[in-house]
Protein backbone atom coordinates (compact mmCIF):
# COMPACT_ATOMS: atom_id res chain seq x y z
CA UNK A 1 0.00 0.00 0.00
CA UNK A 2 2.86 2.58 1.20
CA UNK A 3 4.95 1.21 -1.94
CA UNK A 4 1.91 2.44 -4.42
CA UNK A 5 1.64 5.84 -2.58
CA UNK A 6 5.85 6.35 -2.07
CA UNK A 7 6.74 5.11 -5.57
CA UNK A 8 8.99 2.20 -4.13
CA UNK A 9 9.36 -0.60 -1.60
CA UNK A 10 13.16 1.24 0.35
CA UNK A 11 10.95 4.73 0.18
CA UNK A 12 8.47 3.11 2.17
CA UNK A 13 10.53 1.29 4.10
CA UNK A 14 12.27 4.33 4.76
CA UNK A 15 9.46 6.47 6.14
CA UNK A 16 7.87 3.67 8.75
CA UNK A 17 11.28 3.10 9.99
CA UNK A 18 11.48 6.39 11.27
CA UNK A 19 8.38 6.76 12.18
CA UNK A 20 8.28 4.06 14.12
CA UNK A 21 11.91 4.90 15.96
CA UNK A 22 12.23 8.80 15.24
CA UNK A 23 15.48 8.56 14.35
CA UNK A 24 17.89 6.52 12.13
CA UNK A 25 20.97 6.39 10.04
CA UNK A 26 21.30 4.83 6.48
CA UNK A 27 23.56 1.73 7.59
CA UNK A 28 21.13 1.11 10.54
CA UNK A 29 17.95 1.00 8.45
CA UNK A 30 19.30 -1.12 5.69
CA UNK A 31 20.74 -3.65 7.86
CA UNK A 32 17.41 -3.38 9.29
CA UNK A 33 15.73 -4.66 6.49
CA UNK A 34 18.52 -6.55 4.89
CA UNK A 35 18.70 -4.12 1.98
CA UNK A 36 21.96 -2.39 -0.15
CA UNK A 37 22.90 0.34 1.41
CA UNK A 38 22.89 3.20 -1.66
CA UNK A 39 19.48 2.90 -2.24
CA UNK A 40 18.55 3.91 1.56
CA UNK A 41 20.76 6.62 1.47
CA UNK A 42 19.62 7.78 -2.01
CA UNK A 43 15.80 7.54 -0.09
CA UNK A 44 16.99 9.62 2.84
CA UNK A 45 19.05 12.29 0.51
CA UNK A 46 15.71 12.46 -1.37
CA UNK A 47 13.80 13.05 1.66
CA UNK A 48 15.69 15.49 2.98
CA UNK A 49 15.45 18.00 -0.35
CA UNK A 50 12.09 17.47 -0.09
CA UNK A 51 12.08 19.11 3.36
CA UNK A 52 10.56 15.86 5.15
CA UNK A 53 13.77 15.32 7.00
CA UNK A 54 16.66 16.90 8.58
CA UNK A 55 20.18 15.26 8.97
CA UNK A 56 22.84 16.15 11.53
CA UNK A 57 26.74 14.64 11.89
CA UNK A 58 26.86 12.20 14.97
CA UNK A 59 30.44 11.79 15.15
CA UNK A 60 30.91 9.98 11.71
CA UNK A 61 27.25 9.24 11.34
CA UNK A 62 24.95 11.17 9.31
CA UNK A 63 21.45 11.16 11.57
CA UNK A 64 18.02 11.60 9.98
CA UNK A 65 14.92 12.91 11.49
CA UNK A 66 11.98 14.26 10.93
CA UNK A 67 11.92 18.37 9.95
CA UNK A 68 10.24 20.20 12.64
CA UNK A 69 9.15 23.04 10.57
CA UNK A 70 8.32 20.77 7.46
CA UNK A 71 4.46 21.62 7.06
CA UNK A 72 3.40 18.27 5.30
CA UNK A 73 5.32 16.04 8.21
CA UNK A 74 2.56 16.16 10.86
CA UNK A 75 0.13 14.93 8.57
CA UNK A 76 2.35 12.60 7.13
CA UNK A 77 3.37 11.41 10.24
CA UNK A 78 -0.20 10.50 10.90
CA UNK A 79 -0.36 8.75 7.90
CA UNK A 80 2.20 6.67 8.62
CA UNK A 81 1.28 5.77 12.00
CA UNK A 82 -2.18 4.57 11.14
CA UNK A 83 0.60 2.15 8.87
CA UNK A 84 2.43 1.22 11.19
CA UNK A 85 -0.64 -0.21 13.26
CA UNK A 86 -1.52 -2.52 10.17
CA UNK A 87 1.89 -4.24 9.83
CA UNK A 88 1.16 -8.05 10.58
CA UNK A 89 2.53 -9.13 13.77
CA UNK A 90 6.00 -11.06 11.77
CA UNK A 91 6.17 -7.80 10.30
CA UNK A 92 6.35 -5.93 13.35
CA UNK A 93 8.76 -8.10 15.24
CA UNK A 94 11.26 -8.34 12.37
CA UNK A 95 11.66 -4.83 11.69
CA UNK A 96 10.00 -2.84 14.32
CA UNK A 97 10.49 -4.09 18.05
CA UNK A 98 14.67 -3.04 18.06
CA UNK A 99 15.58 -2.38 21.48
CA UNK A 100 15.83 1.47 21.83
CA UNK A 101 15.61 2.32 25.47
CA UNK A 102 18.67 2.54 27.54
CA UNK A 103 21.03 -1.01 29.11
CA UNK A 104 22.98 -0.55 32.33
CA UNK A 105 26.40 -1.56 31.45
CA UNK A 106 27.80 -4.79 33.11
CA UNK A 107 23.69 -6.13 32.21
CA UNK A 108 23.64 -8.86 30.05
CA UNK A 109 21.12 -8.37 27.26
CA UNK B 1 9.24 -4.23 45.25
CA UNK B 2 9.33 -5.71 42.03
CA UNK B 3 9.76 -3.54 39.09
CA UNK B 4 10.98 -3.28 35.40
CA UNK B 5 10.34 -6.29 32.89
CA UNK B 6 9.64 -8.98 35.68
CA UNK B 7 6.69 -6.78 37.02
CA UNK B 8 5.27 -7.07 33.41
CA UNK B 9 5.98 -10.73 33.58
CA UNK B 10 4.17 -10.54 36.61
CA UNK B 11 1.10 -8.55 35.60
CA UNK B 12 0.95 -10.43 31.93
CA UNK B 13 0.93 -14.14 32.88
CA UNK B 14 3.99 -14.52 31.20
CA UNK B 15 3.18 -13.19 28.20
CA UNK B 16 5.80 -11.20 28.30
CA UNK B 17 9.32 -13.27 29.67
CA UNK B 18 11.74 -10.86 31.18
CA UNK B 19 14.98 -12.77 32.04
CA UNK B 20 16.48 -9.92 34.70
CA UNK B 21 14.62 -9.34 37.84
CA UNK B 22 14.95 -6.10 38.79
CA UNK B 23 14.33 -4.82 42.92
CA UNK B 24 13.69 -1.67 43.64
CA UNK B 25 14.80 -1.02 47.60
CA UNK B 26 15.92 1.50 50.07
CA UNK B 27 18.35 -1.08 51.77
CA UNK B 28 22.27 -0.40 51.42
CA UNK B 29 24.70 -2.52 49.00
CA UNK B 30 26.03 -4.11 52.25
CA UNK B 31 22.87 -5.50 53.62
CA UNK B 32 21.81 -6.64 49.95
CA UNK B 33 25.73 -7.93 50.29
CA UNK B 34 25.06 -10.38 52.81
CA UNK B 35 21.63 -11.47 51.96
CA UNK B 36 21.94 -12.04 48.52
CA UNK B 37 25.60 -13.98 49.36
CA UNK B 38 23.86 -16.02 51.82
CA UNK B 39 21.41 -17.55 49.46
CA UNK B 40 24.23 -18.25 47.43
CA UNK B 41 23.97 -15.77 44.25
CA UNK B 42 27.33 -14.26 43.54
CA UNK B 43 28.19 -10.84 42.20
CA UNK B 44 28.85 -10.82 38.44
CA UNK B 45 29.79 -7.03 37.00
CA UNK B 46 26.83 -5.07 38.35
CA UNK B 47 24.28 -8.38 38.28
CA UNK B 48 24.05 -11.29 40.73
CA UNK B 49 23.41 -14.66 39.62
CA UNK B 50 23.24 -18.42 40.75
CA UNK B 51 23.62 -21.29 39.15
CA UNK B 52 20.34 -22.31 39.62
CA UNK B 53 18.60 -19.13 38.63
CA UNK B 54 18.21 -18.33 35.49
CA UNK B 55 17.17 -14.54 35.37
CA UNK B 56 20.08 -12.25 36.81
CA UNK B 57 19.05 -9.88 40.08
CA UNK B 58 19.49 -7.05 40.15
CA UNK B 59 18.80 -4.00 42.67
CA UNK B 60 18.06 -0.24 41.94
CA UNK B 61 18.79 2.11 43.80
CA UNK B 62 16.63 4.42 45.59
CA UNK B 63 12.69 4.63 45.56
CA UNK B 64 11.49 4.15 41.83
CA UNK B 65 10.21 6.96 39.81
CA UNK B 66 9.17 7.25 36.25
CA UNK B 67 9.59 11.20 35.58
CA UNK B 68 7.66 13.45 38.11
CA UNK B 69 6.05 10.15 39.51
CA UNK B 70 7.36 8.35 42.58
CA UNK B 71 6.33 5.13 42.27
CA UNK B 72 4.87 4.18 46.06
CA UNK B 73 2.30 1.96 44.96
CA UNK B 74 2.33 -1.29 45.52
CA UNK B 75 0.71 -4.95 45.62
CA UNK B 76 1.93 -8.78 47.25
CA UNK B 77 1.21 -11.48 44.79
CA UNK B 78 0.99 -14.58 46.62
CA UNK B 79 3.00 -17.59 45.15
CA UNK B 80 3.63 -21.26 46.12
CA UNK B 81 7.07 -20.28 47.68
CA UNK B 82 5.46 -17.05 49.56
CA UNK B 83 4.60 -13.57 48.67
CA UNK B 84 6.40 -10.98 46.39
CA UNK B 85 5.54 -7.22 46.76
CA UNK B 86 5.57 -5.94 42.98
CA UNK B 87 4.43 -2.27 41.68
CA UNK B 88 1.02 -2.06 40.48
CA UNK B 89 0.29 -2.49 37.06
CA UNK B 90 -0.98 1.22 36.44
CA UNK B 91 2.63 2.26 37.26
CA UNK B 92 4.05 -0.99 35.55
CA UNK B 93 2.79 0.64 32.66
CA UNK B 94 3.73 4.12 33.11
CA UNK B 95 7.00 2.67 33.46
CA UNK B 96 6.53 0.65 30.40
CA UNK B 97 5.47 4.12 28.86
CA UNK B 98 8.05 6.36 29.82
CA UNK B 99 10.48 4.15 28.03
CA UNK B 100 8.38 4.74 24.80
CA UNK B 101 7.93 8.42 25.66
CA UNK B 102 11.91 9.24 26.11
CA UNK B 103 13.35 6.27 23.82
CA UNK B 104 10.71 5.83 21.34
CA UNK B 105 11.29 2.43 23.03
CA UNK B 106 8.73 0.41 21.01
CA UNK B 107 8.99 -2.81 22.69
CA UNK B 108 8.29 -1.25 25.89
CA UNK B 109 5.17 0.20 24.29
CA UNK B 110 4.08 -3.56 23.67
CA UNK B 111 4.51 -4.29 26.96
CA UNK B 112 1.89 -1.43 28.32
CA UNK B 113 -0.10 -2.68 25.66
CA UNK B 114 0.25 -5.95 27.22
CA UNK B 115 -0.58 -5.00 30.60
CA UNK B 116 -3.55 -3.19 29.53
CA UNK B 117 -5.08 -6.06 28.05
CA UNK B 118 -4.00 -7.93 30.94
CA UNK B 119 -4.82 -6.14 34.14
CA UNK B 120 -7.22 -3.11 35.39
CA UNK B 121 -5.68 -0.25 35.04
CA UNK B 122 -6.33 3.48 35.58
CA UNK B 123 -6.47 5.23 32.48
CA UNK B 124 -7.54 8.57 34.36
CA UNK B 125 -4.13 8.65 36.34
CA UNK B 126 -2.03 7.74 32.81
CA UNK B 127 -3.34 10.32 31.25
CA UNK B 128 -2.56 13.15 33.91
CA UNK B 129 0.81 11.37 34.68
CA UNK B 130 1.52 11.79 30.35
CA UNK B 131 0.54 15.04 30.13
CA UNK B 132 2.45 16.14 33.48
CA UNK B 133 5.43 14.40 31.67
CA UNK B 134 4.63 16.76 28.49
CA UNK B 135 3.82 13.29 26.49
CA UNK B 136 0.38 14.07 25.32
CA UNK B 137 0.88 13.03 21.88
CA UNK B 138 2.50 9.73 22.33
CA UNK B 139 -0.62 8.99 25.41
CA UNK B 140 -2.49 9.23 22.12
CA UNK B 141 0.03 7.36 20.34
CA UNK B 142 -0.52 4.35 23.19
CA UNK B 143 -4.47 4.99 23.37
CA UNK B 144 -4.60 4.65 19.37
CA UNK B 145 -2.47 1.33 19.29
CA UNK B 146 -4.38 -0.26 22.01
CA UNK B 147 -7.32 0.28 20.55
CA UNK B 148 -6.07 -0.88 17.23
CA UNK B 149 -4.85 -3.91 19.07
CA UNK B 150 -7.68 -4.66 20.57
CA UNK B 151 -9.85 -4.48 16.97
CA UNK B 152 -6.99 -7.32 15.60
CA UNK B 153 -5.90 -9.38 18.30
CA UNK B 154 -2.54 -10.94 18.28
CA UNK B 155 -1.20 -13.92 19.85
CA UNK B 156 1.74 -12.88 19.52
CA UNK B 157 4.55 -12.53 22.71
CA UNK B 158 5.90 -8.95 22.57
Amino acid sequence: MLEGLFGGRNAARVMLFLENYGDGYATEIARTYDSALRPVQAQLDRFERAGLLVSRMRGRTRLYTWNPRGPLVPKLRELLAVALDLVPPEERERYYLQRRRPRARGKPL
Amino acid sequence: MLVGGAAVSAHTANRYQSLDVDLATLADNGAIAAVMLDLGFKKTRRVWTHPRFVPTVDFVGGPPAVGSLTLVSFMSLRTRYGSVTVTTPTQSLMDRLAAFYHWNDRQSLEQAILIARHQKVDYAAIARWSEAEGMKDKHGAFRRTLAARKRSPSRRKA
